[in-house]
Parts: structure tokens; sequence; C-alpha cells
């Protein structure tokens, strides 16, 4: 495919992404939505925090901070996770459109990079709403003036593309399954990701072998280059956590692009395309 | 042909709820990938706000209250996306309309999608539980069965019903509905306790979280399955939680007609993406 | 105080339980939602009022958007009309739905509903649940209905692996699980090869001549299918009703007219015509594959057919044909509306 097909299909696709999600109501009551959904989040493991403090004794004021970053860069994986869950379901049975992206000269993996693309942006909206809300009501100790926005940028970068790959894996098994349910299976995938890879709590705290389970995944190292950008720790170990995030994140890109392919050999090979399941 | 003979309409709309239930049930047994989806992922993010606890060296209860809280979850998401949101997603798969046409009261219909999903719901729930006992170390004491009983049987029916009045809504709108749906989630997490018990919520706080049936259930059950309470000690639950069942099967009812007359009049009943 | 006299009342009553749909001035306004552009207003109906007898297969003709499945969702309960008042067998559509939905069903056509994880049998046992069909009766109507619509052999097949026209078929079933005693037909045949589409007219019109009590409320924008099955057609233009009569009645309409069949190579301008005095009505169609085009002029007077072959030759229209066809009901269309069907 052309680059120049490739980019128009992609932007295409980011495009009904931002439509899907965001046409339902008037942008007033959107921008209302977009606000407070992240808040929302975040207060339910800031209060968990105070409980928590309050029942047991431990007040250190920077776990408190270490969560809520956590907390915050994770609406990224959570968003994307979920569209990513739903995407497939959503085209396939509600709007019937699948079978006609599929069968187009379009790449079915540039439209899902797409419409992952464009959930991220949004979400990246919601991450910088919950900073300032942190910052501005919640009195977090972040100095916007003291972060490492290069840092930052990368790490952004390198983890959407891991966040992106699991998206896509997630989204070639919905090609092979049912949907059940709400739609939620984007949401329970991305629990691995909230236990497994340092976002409530150091990776240390888990058994030795979820420990293991935790250094393999990329999303550990990048939570830890996030924590480090937006704290001014030392480039060195930045650059190490960016370095094992690229690595991993290459790994897992390969995977989804395999995973994607073969689910897309036997959704084929079962007539799956255009199949309902709806229950 | 031969002539068809009809039942009445207790007898027909049972019918609805075994048949709808029927559905439900053989459309997981075909395709059981909400095994994992539903049942055992689930539990990570449960886990992780368990681990929270721990660094934070709460006490053990609290360990306890994560449990029952991912508990309820299971059927407050089986009430909100397997039955309110079901109307919807029967209207954009094109399948309300056989539905809203045929002479079946919409509770009915609403009842046998409940009904359907409680199967898998409780899977998870009884799958929370047990790992909460066998990798958590929470210990389950029961003192007064017939408490957990009613007070478990007053909380889903109150439940259900706030299903109902959430799927009446789902009547009419589309998307928009979907959207705030998903809104709300973290908010009823939040005001509910499903995390924390509710006394730790500033005042005003606990007296919006007091308009939410499951408030009231879930530190109930908290009550009798961690620290071991009898019947005296959740009686107020237990009646305001009978007046919720109460006034919302009410309000359902009323609703679900009056967002379908609503619905009819607008042009909106089964207009598919909306 | 107001008397009516009782006979009134019983000839009024008697009417009534005679007709199994009556509207009277029934119009439904739709209005565009707010996050659609700038608020459009769009009268889907307009003063609709027909009376259609038990055992009657009354046809409703019309191009699309014509407003035939408006009307449908209105007397089916699923629509609110704007004004005027619909009747089901004497049951108020908007204030006795619930009574109106134990005698109708629906069948729509290019819509499929169902679920598609669960098999033909099973899908068509679901529905007859609805409507509260018992046990071992439910089973055989299942049966029956299958073998009706040539799908026997494929009760255990899943719906998400039939073909579009199967699926189709079983949504015919389907309308007819609870034996209705008035059954809406949206565009039934849409989507079905010609046989299958024969088989379903022979069955309908089979179904009502065999049970007198039956009443079929068929729309379509199949002028043939009208002609064939119906005992009158009502032909709907613009959300009104501009005839409603026997399609032999109907067509007695243009007897007096006349009406000529142009087969044409090419395509062409044909605006011009609509200016030449005498003629009543056109339609023109061009047939992509053979890049022939058809055109049929409804006239006041035969005469004018000549002044239409001389616009066609001087505008450089090749002529292949003329023909004088006997009347059909989109001459009727055209001869009211002053264009064709589609």
């Amino acid at each position: 495919m052309a680059v120049k097909d490739i980019a128009r299909s992609f932007s295409r696709s980011v495009w009904l992404g931002w439509k899907v999600d965001a046409n339902w109501t008037d942008p007033w009551l959107f921008a209302i939505y977009s606000v407070i959904r992240p808040i929302a989040g975040m207060l339910i493991v800031i209060f968990l925090l105070l409980v928590g403090s309050q029942v047991g004794g431990n007040t250190d004021p920077e776990y408190l901070t270490y969560v809520f970053v956590g907390n915050v860069f994770f609406i990224l994986v959570a968003q994307i996770m979920l569209s990513m869950g739903w995407v497939i379901h959503e085209d396939r049975e509600h709007y019937e459109v699948l079978k006609y992206i599929y069968i187009s000269p379009a790449s079915f993996y540039v439209y899902l990079l797409g419409r992952a693309c464009s959930t991220a942006l949004m979400a990246l909206v919601s991450v910088a709403i919950s900073l300032l809300f942190g910052v501005a009501v919640l009195r977090m100790p972040i100095d916007f003036l003291s972060v490492n926005y290069p840092a930052l940028g990368l790490s952004l970068i390198i983890g959407l593309v891991a966040i992106a790959s699991f998206g896509m894996i997630l989204a070639s098994v919905a090609l092979l399954t049912a949907r059940h349910g709400g739609g939620m299976v984007g949401e329970a995938v991305s629990g691995i990701f909230y236990l497994f890879c340092g976002v409530l709590f150091p990776v240390s705290v888990l058994p030795a072998w979820a420990q293991v389970l935790s250094g393999v995944l990329p999303l550990t190292y990048w939570m830890n280059a996030i924590r480090g950008s937006m704290f001014g720790v030392g480039p060195t170990e930045i650059a190490n956590n960016l370095t094992v995030l690229a690595g991993f994140t290459a790994f897992f890109y390969l995977v989804s692009m395999g995973v994607l392919r073969l689910a897309d050999y036997l959704a084929r090979d079962k007539g799956l395309i255009d199949i309902t399941t709806e229950h | 042909m031969r002539q068809v003979a009809f039942s009445g309409d207790l007898q027909r709309n049972l019918q609805t709820i075994i048949a709808r239930t029927y559905v439900r049930i053989v459309g997981s047994a075909r395709e059981p990938s909400w095994l994992l989806w539903d049942t055992v992922l689930p539990m990570l993010t449960l886990s992780a706000y368990v681990y929270v606890y721990k660094v934070m060296n709460a006490p053990r209860e609290f360990t306890g209250f994560v449990i029952v809280g991912g508990a309820m979850i299971a059927f407050w998401l089986n009430i909100l996306w397997d039955m309110a949101a079901q109307l919807y997603w029967e209207k954009e798969t094109g399948n309300l309309e056989p539905f809203l046409i045929a002479p079946i009261s919409r509770m009915a219909m609403l009842m046998g999608m409940a009904i359907g999903g409680i199967f898998n719901t409780t899977l998870r729930a009884l799958g929370i539980f047990i790992v909460g006992a066998l990798v958590f170390q929470v210990e389950f004491l029961i003192a007064d069965p017939v408490a957990a009983a009613l007070v478990f049987a007053l909380t889903f029916a109150s439940l259900y019903s706030l299903g109902m009045v959430f799927a009446s809504v789902f009547l009419m709108y589309g998307r928009e509905a979907w959207h705030t749906s998903h809104l709300l989630q973290e908010p009823i997490y939040f005001l509910s306790g499903f995390y924390f018990p509710v006394k730790f919520l500033p005042f005003w706080l606990q007296v919006a979280a007091s308009v939410i049936p499951v408030t009231f259930g879930l530190d109930a059950i908290r009550k009798i399955l961690i620290l071991g309470a009898g019947l005296k000690e959740v009686s107020l639950h237990v009646i305001v939680l009978t007046i919720f069942w109460l006034v919302l099967l009410f309000m359902a009812r009323w609703l679900l007609q009056y967002m379908e007359d609503h619905g009819r009049r607008e042009g909106r009943l089964t207009l598919r993406w909306q | 105080m107001i008397m009516v006299p009782v006979s009134r009342l019983q000839s009024l009553a008697t009417r009534f339980m005679e007709n199994s749909i009556e509207t009277r001035n029934v119009f439904r306004i739709f209005k565009s939602g707010k996050t659609e552009g700038p608020t459009r207003v769009v009268k889907a109906l307009d003063d609709i009022s027909v009376s259609i007898r038990k055992g009657e297969l009354f046809g409703l003709l019309g191009p699309n958007g014509a407003g035939k499945t408006t009307l449908i969702k209105i007397l089916c309960t699923l629509l609110l009309p704007s004004g005027g008042s619909a009747y089901v067998r004497g049951h108020d559509v908007v204030k006795e739905a619930s009574y109106v939905r134990k005698i109708i069903n629906m069948v729509t056509g290019g819509e499929t509903p169902g679920y598609g994880i669960l098999t033909v049998a099973e899908n068509l046992w679901f529905f007859s649940q609805l409507y509260g069909i018992r046990g071992d009766v439910a089973k055989s109507r299942v049966k029956e209905l299958l073998e009706t619509v040539g799908l026997s052999d494929e009760g255990t097949t899943r719906m998400n692996r039939l073909s579009s026209g199967m699926k189709q078929r079983l949504n015919v079933a389907r309308g007819f699980i609870n034996d209705p005693e008035v059954l809406f037909l949206d565009e039934p045949t849409l989507g079905l090869d010609v046989l299958s589409a024969k088989h379903i007219r022979a069955y309908i019109r089979n179904w009502v001549n065999t049970q007198p009590e039956k009443t079929v409320l068929l729309t379509t924008h199949y002028m043939a299918e009208a002609d064939e099955l119906c005992d009158r057609v009502g032909i709907i233009h613009e959300g009104r009703i501009v005839a409603c009569d026997k399609p032999s009645n109907s067509k007695a309409m243009v007897r007096d007219k006349s009406v000529f069949q142009f087969e044409i190579a090419g395509s062409g301008d044909h605006e011009r015509l609509k200016a030449v005095r005498g003629v009543v009505g056109l339609s023109w169609t061009h047939h992509i594959e053979s890049d022939m085009s058809t055109l049929k002029v409804v006239l006041s007077d035969q005469a004018v057919a000549s002044e239409i072959e001389s616009a066609l030759k001087a505008s450089g229209s090749r002529i292949m044909s003329i023909t004088t066809p006997e009347p059909t009901l989109e001459d009727v269309f055209i001869h009211l509306v002053g264009k064709g069907l589609e």
C-alpha cells in the first residue's frame, strides 16, 4: 500500500473514532463528560488511600503522589483497551460495517490503529485534566516546571505503541469471540496491567511469581519512566527504563501483528467477519 | 394448521422470562469466552485494591471489604450492562421491534435478561470469594445465615428494580444513555463504598450515597460476612432495602411506560444508531 | 346532552367490528434531534384516512420515503401519531396498545431480527414464547412454519450461518408464529430470490383466502406484487393516500388515457417532455446493463404520442420500439402523481 493511502486510511479512522465517541451529544455536554469521568475514577483511588492511611497508619505523602500519577496515566491504558475490546463488536453487530471495512483496500490493521489513536488523543485530554485537577484541587506536589518533558514525550510515544499493541491483540481476540455483557472486556484485560505494572504500588509488593510477570510487561517500565519524567529522576534511570520499554514494546508489537494475522485467518476461515453473537 | 392456544397475561410473562433466560444461558454456553472476561480477569483489578490496603497496613477486614465489594460489583454490572443496557443492544441489533409489538410486560423481558446473566455473575462472585479466602486469607463469618439470605435477597431485589429504572432510559435514548451509564459507574463505585466503607466519606457524601440501594446492601453484607453481625444489627438496612425495592419497583413500572410512550411520540423507540 | 340513537351506535360498532384497521386523519411529524444540525421538520404522513375490512389483503403501494413504514409503525404501536386516530380491530393503537399487541404481528423486509447464536428453531420458539404459546403447541407450530417457508432442513442451524434469503424467510415465519388476526408486512419479499418471493406471496394469499377473519396490510414498492396479491391497493405519495381501490378499478382510471411505452437506445433528456401538452405523467428508467431506456407516458389523448415521438427524435434519441401496454398500477401512479414509482 502506498504511504499516501495508509495515511489517508489512518486519518479517516481517527476521524471516525472521534465521531463515534463524541457525536452522541452536544459539545458542552461532551466536554463535561470528558472532565467528570477521569476525575471520578481518580477519586476512588485517592479515597482508598486516605481510608487506608487512616486505619493503617501509613501516611507517606509520597505514596499518595505515586498512586496519583500512576492512576492518571493509567487512563490511557484503560481507555484504549476498552475501545479496542469494543470496536470489533460494535462495528460488526451494531453498525454492521465491519465486513465493508474489511473488504475495502484499506488495511484493517491501519483502521484499528486509527481507532486506537482516536481514543488515545481523547484519553490524553483526560490525563491532562486529571493532572490539573490533582495539582489545583488535591494539592499534589507536582511541579510542572521541573517535569522532564522530552523524556515524558518519549515515554508516552513508546508507551502508546505498547498499549496499542495490546489493544490490537485484544481486538484480534474479539474478532473470534462473542459479545458478552456490556463490552467490559477491555476493562477486564486492563486489570492485568493495573495489578502487575506498578500502577498503584511498587511491584516489589507482589509475590515473586507475579514480579516475574511484571518484569516482562512493558507497561511496568512505562510507569517507571513516566514517574521518573514527572519527578525529575536522573536521566540514566529514565534511559534504562525507556530502553527496556522500547525492547519489550518491539517484541509485543511483533506479537500483536502475528496475533492479528492469525485471528484474521481464523475469522475468515470460520466466517466470523459478519457474524452476530448478540444474546 | 392447528389452532394456537394462548395463555393468560401472567403465564405469558413467565414464559417470556424463561425464554429470554434461555437465550442468555444458551448463548453463554455456546461461546464461553466470558469465563475469562467476566470471571477470571476482573479479579485482577480487585487484587490491586487489596494490595493497596496491604501497602497502607490496613487491618485484615479491609481486604474482606474489598472482596465483598468486588463480588457485589459483579451483580451491579449484571444489572447495569446485562439488563438495563440490554434494551440498547437489542435496539442496535434490530431486535427491539418484535419485542415491543409483542403482548408482554417490559419488566418480564428485563427480568429474563437479568436472570440469564445471574449464572455468570454468581460464578464471578463465587470466584472472588474463593480468591479472597484462599489467596488473601479473608475469613468469612456467617453468624446469622437467615440475615445473610434476607439481606442478599433484598439487595438484589432493589438493585434489579433500579436496573429496570435505568432500562427505561435506554428505551428512549441510545448512546447518550450508554455513555451516561459509563460515566456513572465510577461515581457509584465511589459513593456506594464498593472499596471502602461509606462511613469514611464526608457526611454530605454519605447522604448522597444513601439514595443508592447498594450502599445499604453492601454495608449490611459486609457487617454480616466480615464482622459477624446478626439480623438485629442490620435491621435498619433491611427496612431501608425493603422500601427501596418497593419504591423502585413502582418507579420502574411507571418509568418504563412513560419512556416507551415518550419514545413512541418522538419516534425514537426503535431508532438505531442514535 | 347529546343523544345518539342506539341504531347509530350499533352501526358504528358493526363498522368497527367489520373493519380490521381504521385510521382517521392520521398525520405524523418528525423533528430532527439536537446533534443533527439545524432542526428539520418532516411531515411523513398527512391526513391518512383508510378502512381495511376483515379478510382483506390490503396493499399500500408507494415509492421509498412515501410514508408506508411510518403508517405501519403507528398501527403496530411502535410510534404515536402526531394527530388523528387509528384502530386495529376496534382498539385504539394509542390507548389500547396492549390489546392490539395480542392480535398483531409484523414482518419487515430487509431486517432479520433474532439471535445469531441460537438455531433457527430456537429463535422461532423464543418468539412463540412472547405470545404465550404453550409447550407442545409451540413446538409443532415451529415445525409447521419451518416447512412452510422451506427451512425444515435448517432447524438446527445457527441463525448466523444462514444466507440473507433464509434469514428473511425465517423473519416471515416469525411473523406468523402467533397466527395473528392482523398481520403487517412491510416489504416482506425484499431480499428474496424470485422463487422464494413467489412462494411467500402464494402463502400469504392462501392464508388470507382460507381464513376470512385474518387481515393483511402489505406495503410494497413493487407494483406487480401489489397487483398480484391485493384485494385493494392504496397508493401513497409524500405521506398522502392519493387513491384507494381494487387494482382493476384503479387501472380503469387510466383506461380513458393512453399509455405508451418507448424503448430508447442510450440515455437522454426527457425533462422537456413533461411540458408537452397532453402529457399527464411520465416515468423514465435507464437500464445500465443494456444501455437502453424505457419511457412510459400517460397521455390525455392518443394523438399526443406522435408529438412525443417527434420530440424524442428531435433531441437525438433513437427509438427502438413503441408499444401500448395494458395499464398497470404504475400507470395509475404516474397519472395521479406525474412521475413513476422508482
